[in-house]
């Protein structure tokens, strides 16, 4: 496997390559694949310096066809926070194939607690002291833009807003909890997919009964 | 023949449904890419294509905790398949599990869906068999035609293929 060389056993490595296979070579999406290749390149740096390049196996010959499998027994694990700049490129890369890859493995990696915005944004390059995951958030919500947005992006936003929202991983808070919430119903009344339909309504249902479990847990708080 | 060409074409929308850590997700992962994956417990939904036969299926992965189960219904609609998945050596829950069965099966929306029940970690020691599950879940008196019983280890891979098998054949003699 030509991929495998240098390359450590860690899901955030296999969820950049498979963006860089998804370009398939197209010359424009370039800047998308340098920030990939840009991103391996410091991951492989952080594991070697962390010292656990060494325990780590050469990364497995995994298809880059399909979406990328959850990480896998023996994987290492690296803050995905400091990696978000390829996501950000390939979510906002107009390729249905890319974003749709792209949101998918954001979403595993907020569930598996890789990922959790919970630095300051500036870290990853935005010019304001916003926390990292309401810009998260909201590139995950542009991915929508409207009844014309490609059906298995519109599923893919769905998945990942339930997970921010739901996991206790990534706090949000909000105006950005407002906008995932504003979005899933966008999708419920834009959608002309039966399937995303019955998604958009029960991630609406799971996330408000959250959000108001949480105010309620608040409130019993004494004094 | 044109006929099976066309049914093939036809996407089946599966759920895994199931108490917690009773093995949905691994077993998602073990029909989508043939292994074990590290799994958390499923707090939104997985969702994937998985191909069977030359049949493609979009196979739902649901959490199954307590606080979780109530969204389960949201996702009824259309649904061709039921994967209820037990953890063979959880004794002590077997009454939960039951419980949720039966009043998953009382669903108007599912009344024409086929039901696949997984006795899952059969490589445990201790592990009940499938006819004690059965029997345990009340599965002969249950009003539902179509549905069977399997053994499976999602860890060791075994019994899946023989239930998707199962599955395919069903859903073609429904046709
Ligand atoms: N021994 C054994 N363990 C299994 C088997 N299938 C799953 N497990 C383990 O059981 C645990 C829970 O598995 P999951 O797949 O996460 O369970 P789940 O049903 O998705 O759980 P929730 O998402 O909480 O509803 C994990 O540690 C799995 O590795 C099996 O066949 N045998
Ligand atoms: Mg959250
Ligand atoms: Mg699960
Ligand atoms: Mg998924
Ligand atoms: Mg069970």
């Amino acid at each position: 496997d030509e991929m495998s060389d240098g390359q450590t056993n860690l899901f955030l490595s296999r969820a950049i390559q498979k963006l860089i296979a998804d370009t398939q070579r197209k010359s424009q999406f370039a800047p998308l694949r340098a920030a990939c290749e840009d991103a391996l390149a410091k991951i492989e740096l952080e594991v070697k310096r962390s010292g656990a390049a060494s325990a780590a196996s050469p990364m497995a010959a995994s298809s880059t066809e399909g979406p990328t499998a959850p990480p896998k027994q023996g994987d290492l694990v690296v803050n995905a926070d400091r990696y978000f700049h390829p996501f950000r490129l390939a979510c906002e890369s107009k390729s249905a194939k890319i974003v749709t890859s792209a949101l998918d493995s954001l979403q595993k990696l907020m569930a598996y607690g890789h990922l959790t915005g919970n630095m300051l944004a500036e870290v990853e390059g935005f010019p304001d002291a916003m926390r990292l995951v309401d810009h998260i958030v909201d590139i995950i919500c542009k991915c929508f833009t409207g009844d014309a947005t490609d059906e298995a992006v519109q599923l893919q936003v769905l998945k990942a807003l339930l997970t921010a929202v739901t996991s206790s991983m990534c706090e949000v808070h909000e105006g950005t909890l407002l906008k995932a919430i504003r979005t899933c119903y966008n999708i419920f009344l834009a959608t002309r997919n039966l399937v995303n339909q019955t998604t958009a309504k029960a991630t609406l249902t799971q996330m408000i009964n959250v959000i108001f479990q949480r105010m309620e847990t608040l409130a019993n708080i004494p004094g | 023949g044109l006929f099976a060409g066309l049914w093939g074409e036809k996407e089946r929308r599966i759920l895994i449904l199931g108490l917690d850590g009773a093995g949905k997700t691994t077993i998602l992962y073990r029909l989508q890419v043939g292994e074990v994956v590290t799994t958390i417990p499923t707090i939104g939904f997985n969702v994937e294509a998985v191909t069977f036969e030359n049949i493609k299926f979009q196979v739902w992965d649901l959490g199954g905790q307590t606080s979780i189960r109530p969204y389960w219904r949201c996702y009824y609609a259309n649904t061709d398949a039921i994967i209820f998945v037990v953890d063979s050596a959880d004794k002590e829950r077997m009454g939960i599990a039951k419980s949720e069965l039966v009043s998953m099966l009382e669903e108007e929306e599912l009344k024409n869906a086929v039901l696949l029940v997984f006795a899952n970690k059969q490589d445990q020691a201790g592990a009940m068999t499938p006819s004690e599950v059965s029997a345990a879940l009340g599965l002969p008196t249950l009003k539902k035609s179509t549905w069977s019983i399997f053994k499976t280890s999602a860890i060791k891979g075994e019994g899946l293929h023989e239930a998707m098998e199962w599955l395919v054949t069903t859903l073609k003699g429904k046709q």
